[in-house]
């Protein structure tokens, strides 16, 4: 086995795990906090991708400028989703199912909307930095490697941070913790929610803006993404944000084995594997607690 | 005026009518005994209270505030704080944050709010558990854990539900000893639903006993103990020693 291969498959993998990893932390922050899998979670990171692609390629802005501006929006999307569609679901008593349903919704609404603005053909999408890879003895890493690596390491240690040290980090664990208990020390439930909701939005459109100029861009280019978001979160455990994180770094390192020593085919087909596997042999992931339910 | 006025409050959920047309009020710095069977409709009225459950009829005024207006996540800040008969924790935060995010709500202040967390602590004697976290704490410092939250909050209304249920005999009376003495220095008013008649008794200046949803007596502890409707419906009427 060639080990400067083998460093660059593990180093790829970790990249493309990174992106994973921040696709599952938004998955599995709205569903900590809400109980809600957000099927649109890939659409909502599509047409944010679409905002940046519009301000840097169509309007002429500096692309890291138009990647935070598209950031922002993300913010808002999320927000009016949980404010606008899934508290007034909430508060007519809708099933956990019948809100899952109303993300499914507003992910095929926003699919819609994308193709009808910016068209089905595929676009390219600038990458955030370009200059020469860094080698380090035999090892070469593609600049945008490094992005998506110190990408997904910092955003990890900003959220630990929040989620460990600020105000507002202890409330939403609260509420992550025990609903009923947070309401009764006075924290505005509803307003976690929609702070859930804006701040895993974000996360997923760093997750496509980071995977565009890979994937190129088109509504349904996405799908993929999500997908794997969903194999990290459930390896990881989807009540986990380190699972999250554990999970994304796994699957794209396990991804780049198999496309490299196995087949393309496996490679293309493992995240879908990955999921059976979890929830048949170990339903609560690598670091998810599980629910305990009476019998 | 009394601090809390509950008027002709009803709660059905389904076929069920958990509470019908109860009416009932609290003073400043009263504490109201709240009796029953199981399924008289005590805890419901507490969530009715705390705003978790909604009256179908009725009205509840704290002050000359409708409480109807409110979530209960905005009851902290009228002064309004509650225990609950399975202590509502949070997994992951320590004994001391707990304490604090109540406190924080209601001081609005960061220093204030470690302060008080801490005389409550102290208070309580849960000093030793500060760092830890409650899910690996035994049930009854639990429950002592989940008062204290409430306590931190400082509010003008406690409503405590069971607070010694699953205590022992001596754990049951340092409770008691600690709720008359926190009702003298902090005149807060108090709901206490509890099943130990004899708590009740010795803490409540006023009584009121629900079955089926509905208010069958009301008065002094003694004279709630000895109204036959009382004996018939909760206490027994061959002996009514207690239940």
């Amino acid at each position: 086995m060639d080990l400067r291969v083998l460093s660059d498959v593990l180093v790829g993998g970790l990249a493309a795990g990174a992106v994973y990893a921040l696709m599952a932390l938004g998955l599995v922050l709205i569903y900590k906090t809400t109980d809600v899998v957000n099927f649109g979670h890939g659409d909502i990171a599509t047409v944010s991708t679409f905002v940046a692609y519009a301000l840097a390629v169509q309007a002429g802005w500096p692309v890291l400028a138009a990647a935070v501006a598209a950031l922002g929006f993300a913010a808002l999307l999320g927000a009016v989703v949980e404010l606008g569609l899934l508290q007034p679901a909430r508060f007519r008593q809708a099933s956990v199912l019948g809100l899952v349903v109303v993300t499914l919704g507003v992910g095929l609404t926003l699919n819609g909307l994308a193709g009808i603005v910016w068209g089905h053909d595929v676009k390219s999408f600038p990458f955030l930095l370009t200059g020469p890879p860094l080698r380090a003895g035999e090892l070469t890493i593609p600049v945008d490697q490094i992005l998506n690596l110190a990408a997904g390491v910092a955003i990890a240690a900003v959220l630990y941070a929040f989620f460990r040290f600020s105000d507002l980090g202890v409330a939403m664990r609260a509420v992550l913790s025990n609903r009923t208990a947070a309401e009764l020390v006075g924290i505005p439930v509803r307003r976690v929610f929609a702070l859930s909701w804006a701040l895993g939005s974000v996360l997923g459109a760093v997750a496509g803006i980071l995977a565009a100029p890979i994937l190129y861009l088109e509504p349904n280019r996405m799908v993929d993404l999500l997908l794997r978001g969903f194999a990290a979160a459930v390896l990881g455990g989807m009540d986990s944000l380190p699972g999250a994180v554990a999970g994304g770094a796994l699957l794209g390192v396990l991804e780049n084995l198999a496309g490299t020593y196995g087949s393309i085919d496996l490679k293309a087909s493992l995240a879908f594997v990955v999921i059976v596997l979890v929830l048949v042999v170990r339903p609560h992931g690598l670091l998810g607690a599980g629910r305990v339910r009476r019998a | 005026m009394p601090l809390l006025e509950i008027s002709g409050v009803s709660v059905a959920f389904g076929g069920v009518r958990a509470l019908d047309e109860v009416t009932l009020s609290v003073e400043e710095g009263q504490v109201l005994g709240l009796i029953g069977p199981n399924g008289a409709g005590k805890t419901t009225l507490l969530n009715v209270a705390s705003r978790f459950v909604s009256p179908q009829r009725g009205d509840l005024r704290l002050g000359n505030r409708s409480l109807l207006r409110y979530r209960p996540d905005q009851l902290v800040g009228l002064g309004v704080a509650r225990s609950f008969q399975i202590p509502q924790l949070f997994s992951g935060l320590s004994v001391l944050d707990h304490l604090r995010l109540a406190a924080e709500r209601s001081t609005r202040q960061r220093d204030s709010a470690e302060r008080v967390a801490r005389e409550v602590l102290e208070e309580l004697e849960l000093g030793e558990v500060a760092a830890s976290f409650p899910h690996l704490l035994p049930s009854a410092v639990q429950k002592r854990v989940d008062l204290a939250r409430a306590v931190a909050a400082r509010p003008r209304l406690l409503l405590l539900d069971e607070p010694a249920a699953g205590l022992g005999a001596e754990e049951r009376v340092s409770f008691a000893r600690w709720l008359r003495e926190f009702r003298r220095r902090q005149g807060c008013a108090v709901i206490l639903v509890e099943h130990d008649v004899e708590l009740v008794a010795g803490c409540s200046d006023r009584v009121v006993v629900l079955d089926f949803g509905r208010i069958i007596a009301s008065g002094s502890p003694e004279a709630v103990r000895r109204d036959p409707a009382v004996l018939q419906a909760y206490l027994g009427v061959a002996n009514g020693a207690g239940a």
